[in-house]
């Protein structure tokens, strides 16, 4: 906990040497950026921009959760599956995430599809190759197990698979997150009028750096608390049953 | 005084007693057209409440012929029925123990024995019932909330029993159920097993390398000869129980058995 506040404190330090020997309005001091935190939070705007810039990662994130989970367990129990979509996977972890939300904006304009396919479009490619790769690990004993008693398709998915599957998937839930949040900015500047994207495009046009960097720092402090907070709870959660060495 | 028949296949018992038949039963492994026969014209029966041994060395297709009666593998030659229907696949009228526990990692003991009546329609309540009274009867109650890492070997294979005894099988099938634990704690599992037995009267078939295993627990042993595996004798153990692990009548089988097994 020490180490990484010396980090932020340092780098604070470093950037008022650095607004004040530049005096430059377009590199904003400590205290300045400060206000205007304070403001986008007092006034309630970066509250309203950032639930409407979560729902949309989230509906694209839940897309692409269950697309990537159906192709990725198909990949990795059939070898045709696999060679057949291999490519589609590689040319989606190339593509990237700026083409997506150029081509959404494009083809679907200012709508929740074009947010939701930009998302997804992102997300699935590194979701369904860490699942592909997951179920390969699957138990043979305890697949064993779920055929002596007969369970139905969705007991096999609860009780083996995505055990089995969570270290892949919160591996791939990470990867994908942090791709997903640049394009939703993305998608946001180009085509959308609400959200963090469309704030820091509005900042951005009036020449306010204090301005975008409130915003940036706002995102990254709520981004930290979900990939540390929420999904680093999720994990111990879920692999609570795990033994823990005691050396 | 013939403690002993040896018939290299006898007739199935009585069809509407129920219980277990394999008739010439044969199945080959293919890999890369390369053939292995693994079992030749197996046949036996297993009567209702009886309990049948099979002692063969290692890789004679114990475990194959289980898993075919099991419903796990259906690529075979021959017949399996069970209570006069054939056998097409796996049911939870017949249980299953492997020499590993099996256990779900991450379902806690309880959770983990549910798992057999999972898919049976029965109010939860009633299903909480079952898994409880089999966790005591296997001497597991005060250990449902574990998770399988936190219990021993023996107790880990005690809930797999546990898990394969809910379903209320008709049949249970053991694979060298106790080859994995200590031989206090084996002895201790083999006594429990006969208790459940004899409370339960399903029918058993037990696979196992040890011969003394085999005479404590079972009515009749089939010895196998390995590649292909194939019925060498079949003996009857008539021995009244509770059996007492060592004695003359113990002593006649076991250098009847090791005599079939090659062994002497
Ligand atoms: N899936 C398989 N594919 C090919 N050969 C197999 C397979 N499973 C078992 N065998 C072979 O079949 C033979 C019998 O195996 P198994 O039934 O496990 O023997 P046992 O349980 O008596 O030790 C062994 O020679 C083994 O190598
Ligand atoms: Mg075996």
């Amino acid at each position: 906990m020490g180490l990484p506040i010396t980090f932020l404190v340092l780098l604070t330090l470093g950037w008022e040497v650095m607004a004040r020997r530049l005096a430059n309005p377009l590199v904003p001091d400590v205290a300045e950026v400060a206000t205007e935190l304070v403001d986008i939070f007092a006034s309630g705007m970066f509250f309203s921009h950032m639930t409407i810039t979560l729902g949309r990662v989230a509906l694209g994130f839940l897309v692409a959760f269950v697309v990537s989970l159906a192709l990725g367990i198909f990949m990795g129990r059939n070898r045709y599956a696999r060679q057949f979509f291999e490519p589609a996977i590689l040319i989606g972890l190339t593509v990237p995430g700026l083409v997506w939300a150029l081509l959404c904006v494009i083809w679907f304009g200012i709508s929740l599809t074009t947010s939701t396919l930009a998302v997804a479009l992102s997300l699935s490619p590194p979701l369904a190759l860490s699942i592909a790769q997951g179920i390969k690990t699957v138990n043979a004993d305890l697949q064993e197990i779920t055929a002596v008693y007969r369970l139905s398709i969705w007991s096999r998915l609860r009780f083996l698979f995505l055990p089995t599957l969570t270290p892949f998937l919160l591996n791939g839930i990470r990867i994908g997150l942090s791709m997903g949040w640049k394009v939703i900015v993305l998608v946001e500047i180009f085509g959308l009028s609400s959200g963090v994207g469309y704030r820091l495009n509005t900042e951005y046009s009036a020449m306010n750096v204090a301005g975008v960097l409130a915003w940036t720092i706002g995102f990254a402090g709520v981004m930290a608390l979900l990939e540390y907070g929420v999904i680093g709870g999720i994990e111990r959660y879920v692999t609570r049953w795990r033994r823990v060495a005691t050396v | 005084m013939d403690q002993i028949t040896n018939r290299a296949i006898i007739p199935p018992i009585d069809l509407k007693d129920g219980g277990l038949t394999v008739e010439g039963v044969s199945k080959s492994y293919e890999a890369k057209g390369d053939t292995t026969e693994v079992l030749r014209d197996i046949s036996f029966s297993v009567g209702e409440g009886e309990i049948l041994g099979i002692v063969g060395r290692s890789g004679c297709g114990k475990s194959t012929l289980l898993k075919l009666i099991a419903g796990l593998d259906r690529d075979f030659v021959g017949r399996i029925t069970l209570d006069g229907e054939e056998v097409i696949g796996p049911g939870v009228e017949r249980g299953v123990v492997f020499q590993e526990p099996r256990l779900f990692p991450w379902l806690t003991v309880e959770q983990n024995v549910a798992i057999s009546i999972h898919e049976t329609r029965m109010p939860s309540g009633e299903k909480q019932e079952l898994v409880a009274s089999n966790l005591a009867l296997v001497g597991l109650a005060g250990f449902e909330t574990k998770f399988p890492h936190q219990i021993s070997g023996g107790m880990a294979q005690r809930a797999a029993l546990a898990r394969a005894l809910t379903s209320r099988p008709s049949l249970l099938l053991l694979d060298e159920p106790f080859a994995a634990l200590d031989a206090l704690t084996k002895m201790q599992l083999q006594d429990e097993v006969i208790r459940i037995w004899q409370s339960r009267k399903m029918s058993i078939v037990l696979i196992t390398h040890d011969i003394d295993e085999a005479i404590h627990l079972c009515d009749r042993v089939i010895v196998m000869s390995p590649r292909p595996g194939e019925i060498k004798s079949v003996s009857s153990v008539e021995i009244a129980r509770p059996r007492p692990r060592i004695g003359a009548a113990a002593d006649a089988i076991r250098s009847r058995l090791m005599s079939d097994l090659g062994l002497f």
